[in-house]
């Protein structure tokens, strides 16, 4: 067992923030990430991409600051580092190459960040229909481009994945987004406040400009979306705009529509969670330091609340110092004079939040999918099979994976979670939060025998 | 019969580990995860679902688990 005075669980912009910034102030951190470098999934391959692929752009490049900073002596990094278990008190019990470790401090951060909302319609599981992000992750760590892709769907990322694609020679066959004029005109009184973020603002604009120039077919208030295999490889993705029937062949369909805060670890954790209307997810309750109602435990970045790479670093740091406080590191005064930087950066960071959320806001045809639309990607369980386990007297989302399985699969209701409180919703049923149980994360049946000894002392 | 990549083929991919996918060898640049170095060749389904129905990878994060493969030999 090894100690630190916090472990960090994430090694993305939050994770390597609140890092770096406890371990300055003389806490020993021991920060654990899954994936084999630090980054997250922003700075996703940062660390080896150097100076190749600069079409990632500036931002990304930047990623490599916060990577820096982590060359500490009080910071322990463990990669490839899933966990799997977090108990009060705390320990947190993460694998490694196969190993099981329990490790205890007295302080845990969550940085898990955000994964993708699902976008479930006629024919999502279908090999060549991928996430937008996860196209972007294959930019990012492995310099592959989407061939002829279609991208489907509503949210920025969009815009930066069509953008970088057309920079590299991989330019879009079309962009289809299910926004719709009415929800701009909405999301326009928002807009003051969005002027205190006017560089992140005008970055989107030039993307879209850039898209437009480069004669990438664009529809919008886009509904209707199906797809079906028509010949080896190769998909029919139809959908409808402007009142017409319009369909692409496309080797590759990438759908996104927003992303969502992780919180398998923190409901898992016995935190409270909340659903945010403006942002249609659940998200734990914290306070303006990160803290949550389980003694010793923070939570930061986007797995709080989605707010993007500046605001989850902004409010690494401000859970850092808030840590750094209750170690006794820092004095009240001192906690809150060193919080006036990050405080305002993460201001600054949300100020275009309540406009982008209310603009690209999730279609609810894809939140509320019908008929034979799979919902539970591992068990295969459809849209009606849903709706009828609750005329059959489910009552939220406890019933549902009992009656159904929807949620009983590998990934544990990660891809499914959200759709079936979209179906419940759409029926006026219960939704509350779901529970997310241990093993969080896949672990070998080997590793737990392993570990049973160390348990018992 | 080959599915051809969704992706286009990778200029800076250059050679690298050999494997064999599919009874041919493919060649992969060292740090390419294994769902990378499948879909830079392949655009076929990975495995077929309990309903017989076809499935790749997805998410590349780590969240659908649904690329998910046996592995019989280990990195030394």
């Amino acid at each position: 067992m090894t100690e630190a005075d916090l472990i960090i669980v994430g090694a993305g912009p939050a994770g390597m923030a609140a890092a770096s910034t406890a371990a300055e102030g003389g806490a020993g951190v021991l920060l654990l990430d899954r994936q084999s470098r630090p980054g997250g999934q922003a700075f996703s391959g940062v660390t080896v991409n150097g100076d190749r692929r600069e079409f990632l752009g500036k931002d990304y490049l930047a990623g490599r600051i916060l990577v820096d900073a982590l060359h500490n002596s009080n910071i322990v990094a463990e990669y490839g580092a899933s966990v799997w278990r977090l108990e009060r008190g705390a320990r947190v019990v993460w694998s490694q190459n196969d190993v099981s470790h329990i490790s205890s401090a007295p302080h845990v951060l969550l940085a898990g960040g955000a994964q993708e909302r699902p976008t479930p319609f006629p024919g999502w599981t279908l090999p060549g229909v991928m996430s937008a992000g996860a196209a972007q992750l294959l930019m990012k760590n492995a310099g592959l481009l989407p061939r002829d892709a279609v991208l489907a769907g509503s949210g920025p990322l969009l815009y930066l994945l069509a953008a970088q694609m057309i920079d590299t020679g991989a330019r879009p066959k079309a962009l289809v987004e299910t926004q719709t004029r009415l929800s701009l005109l909405k999301a326009s009184r928002h807009l003051p406040q969005a002027l205190l973020a006017a560089t992140t603002l005008l970055k989107g604009l030039r993307l879209i400009r850039r898209i437009r120039n480069a004669g990438v077919p664009g529809f919008t208030g886009a509904s209707g979306f199906r797809v079906r295999q028509i010949a080896d490889g190769d998909l029919s993705f139809s959908f409808n705009a402007r009142g017409q029937e319009h369909s692409f062949t496309t080797p590759l369909l990438l759908t996104h529509q927003g992303v969502v805060p992780s919180t398998h670890i923190s409901r898992a954790s016995g935190v409270d969670h909340v659903w945010s209307d403006a942002q249609s997810a659940y998200q734990p309750v914290t306070d303006e330091w990160g803290a949550t109602n389980v003694p010793g435990l923070h939570i930061a970045g986007d797995g709080a609340g989605i707010g993007g790479a500046e605001a989850a670093e902004a409010a690494g740091r401000l859970a850092a110092f808030d840590i750094l406080h209750q170690l006794g590191r820092l004095s009240e005064d001192q906690r809150n004079r060193s919080a006036a930087g990050p405080r305002s950066a993460l201001r600054r960071a949300m100020a275009i939040r309540p406009f982008l959320d209310a603009a690209y806001a999730p279609s609810r045809e894809l939140s509320e999918p019908v008929g034979e639309t799979i919902v539970c990607r591992c068990e295969e369980v459809s849209a009606d099979e849903i709706r009828k386990s609750l005329i059959d007297s489910a009552q939220g989302p406890r019933h549902i994976k009992a009656a159904t399985r929807a949620g009983m699969g590998p990934c544990q209701g990660r891809m499914c979670d959200l759709t079936v409180c979209g179906v419940l919703a759409s029926c006026g049923a219960d939704m509350s939060a779901p529970r997310a149980r241990t093993p969080i994360n896949p672990v070998r049946l080997g590793e737990l025998a392993a570990l049973a000894p160390s348990q018992e002392t | 019969m080959k599915t051809a990549s969704r992706f286009l083929a990778r200029p800076d991919a250059g050679s690298g580990i050999t494997m064999m996918l599919d009874g041919a060898p493919v060649t992969a640049p060292p740090g390419d995860t294994v769902a990378a170095a499948v879909l830079a060749h392949s655009g076929a389904a990975f495995r077929r679902t309990e309903k017989d129905t076809p499935r790749a990878a997805y998410c590349i994060m780590g969240v659908c688990l649904r690329s998910t493969v046996s592995r019989t030999v280990r990195a030394a």
